[in-house]
């Protein structure tokens, strides 16, 4: 569905590029988690993807068409809900009135269902909302146009708790063969249960991009004091209840991803994971 | 006396307004917030830069037709209260204006057509200005005209003065007329036109090309 080839992207003329012969392929009916440092090109790539930004070279082709064409038949079909954003004050009703018509698959059931979820009124105004009000709000009218693409950045910032696990619920609910889902956060702990795909990016170059189903076929996420476990660890990070390791998934073990653990393994030992995953089609 | 003062007060206004409508052509692309949702609106580019344009050139063209007739009543009707003057009260829209402006239009039709050409082509550069740097539109691209224009009378000047010294010293020179008047303002209604069309395409082309940050 989404096909990144070569994209080299720089914000200056003769400033480092931000993204550099980049690639990678997103299917249809996942939810991916895109990950990765401050700076690394995250939310410029969630950019480069809407059409928004102009690569040096390279292309992002969605459904075979280039998005930075910006076609109306491309942009009716893509849905970036971004960390900042305005909202115009006037009632749902109108502004669903006024924006619903360019989304063919918009459904006004949805929408309902993501504000009662989210325990929002139906007609509120939207000039008198606070910031995860808005965003809550938002994010259901996002959600309720069933584009095949949604790409949210941060999308977690700024809503309460009770909020964050409502987003889950919803993201969830609203997912379907057709659509794709790519949610850039640093809150991996908000979003980590929901993912079915994992893309952890460097400036340059994608380090993981992997099925969390088989991530875990490959890799074991374990909480242990044992020292021998610890010592045949891929990856060992300190926590509260003990080391959080990663190890070989040699016996099968079916274990939670641990998100963050893997992130830390994939910055500071990318070769490995590249040794790990590198038989696997698509692997970057 | 007093209804040419009142036409040419409205005349000024119309430039002056319809300047500041243009700057707000392409207000939408100001912050990036707002320039993420007007860039991912399906629908095409011109058809965004041309929903902008009708709002704020046919639509401040009709408000401010609007505009006039309402102050035109208000004078006819509140103004002799005030003022014990027949002509400074005459409707715009009265016989006697259309018999004032007639002879004018008789005399020199080409002014009638030269004046919204003018009037499109000075919008024009601030629409542009408004697709080059949305924002504080208004002051940037009168500010940047005012520099070029100055520039532009310094330098005609100086070159005008600099021939002059060459002419003078290769002895007396016949200044033939080679255009007489209303071909020139034929010509520079075109050139105007024309360069209002220039302005106009230049910026969609900024405004297609726009992106979500500014990189330069």
């Amino acid at each position: 569905m989404l096909q990144i080839e070569n994209l080299t992207f720089a914000y200056r003329r003769k400033a480092a590029p931000v993204l550099n012969d980049y690639s990678l392929t997103i299917d249809r009916g996942s939810v991916c988690g895109l990950l990765g440092r401050n700076g690394a090109g995250k939310s410029t790539l969630l950019y480069l993807i809407s059409g928004l930004l102009t690569p040096k070279s390279g292309r992002v082709l969605f459904n075979g068409v280039n998005t930075r064409l910006r076609k109306p038949s491309t942009l009716n079909d893509i849905f970036i809900l971004p960390e900042e954003f305005t909202l115009p004050p006037i009632s749902m009703d109108e502004y669903v009135k006024l924006n619903s018509r360019y989304y063919p698959k918009f459904s006004m059931d949805d929408l309902y269902g993501n504000l009662e979820t989210f325990e929002l009124e139906r007609n509120l105004n939207l000039g008198q909302l606070s910031m995860g009000q808005k965003k809550k709000a938002f994010m259901s009218f996002a959600l309720a146009c069933n584009t095949s693409l949604l790409l949210m950045d941060e999308p977690t910032n700024g809503l309460d708790i009770p909020g964050k696990s409502r987003f889950r619920k919803i993201v969830v609910s609203s997912m379907t063969d057709d659509r794709s889902i790519i949610i850039s956060t640093h809150q991996v702990r908000d979003i980590d249960r929901i993912l079915d795909h994992i893309i952890i990016t460097e400036s340059n170059k994608v380090l993981l991009n992997e099925k969390v189903s088989n991530i875990i076929s490959k890799l074991r996420f374990e909480t242990t004091n044992d020292d021998a476990v610890i010592a045949r660890a891929l990856y060992s990070q300190p926590s509260v209840e003990g080391m959080n390791v990663i190890l070989r998934n040699d016996d099968d073990c079916d274990t939670e991803m641990n998100l963050e653990s893997l992130f830390e393994l994939s910055l500071n030992r990318p070769e490995l994971i590249n040794q790990i995953f590198a038989s696997k089609e698509g692997a970057e | 006396m007093c209804l040419d003062s009142t036409i040419i007060m409205m005349m000024v206004m119309l430039f002056g307004f319809g300047c500041i409508s243009a700057s707000y052509v392409f207000e939408t692309m100001k912050r990036k917030e707002l320039r993420i949702s007007t860039l991912m609106m399906p629908v095409s580019q011109i058809e965004k830069y041309l929903s902008r344009m009708m709002v704020f050139f046919v639509g401040f063209l009709l408000v401010f037709a609007l505009g006039v007739v309402l102050v035109d009543l208000i004078r006819v009707f509140v103004l002799p209260y005030f003022v014990n003057d027949e002509v400074c009260i005459r409707s715009f829209f009265s016989r006697q204006a259309y018999d004032m402006i007639r002879p004018e239009y008789d005399r020199e039709p080409n002014l009638f057509i030269l004046f919204p050409v003018l009037f499109l082509a000075v919008q024009s550069i601030f629409v542009l200005g408004s697709a080059i740097s949305p924002k504080n539109a208004f002051v940037k691209t009168f500010c940047a005209g005012f520099i070029i224009v100055v520039l532009y009378i310094s330098a005609s000047a100086y070159w005008g003065m600099f021939l002059d010294s060459i002419i003078s010293a290769d002895g007396p020179v016949c200044y033939v007329n080679a255009i007489n008047r209303e071909n020139l303002e034929l010509i520079i209604e075109v050139a105007l036109f024309l360069f209002a069309l220039l302005n106009w395409t230049l910026a969609y082309l900024r405004f297609k090309e726009s992106e979500v940050i500014e990189r330069w």
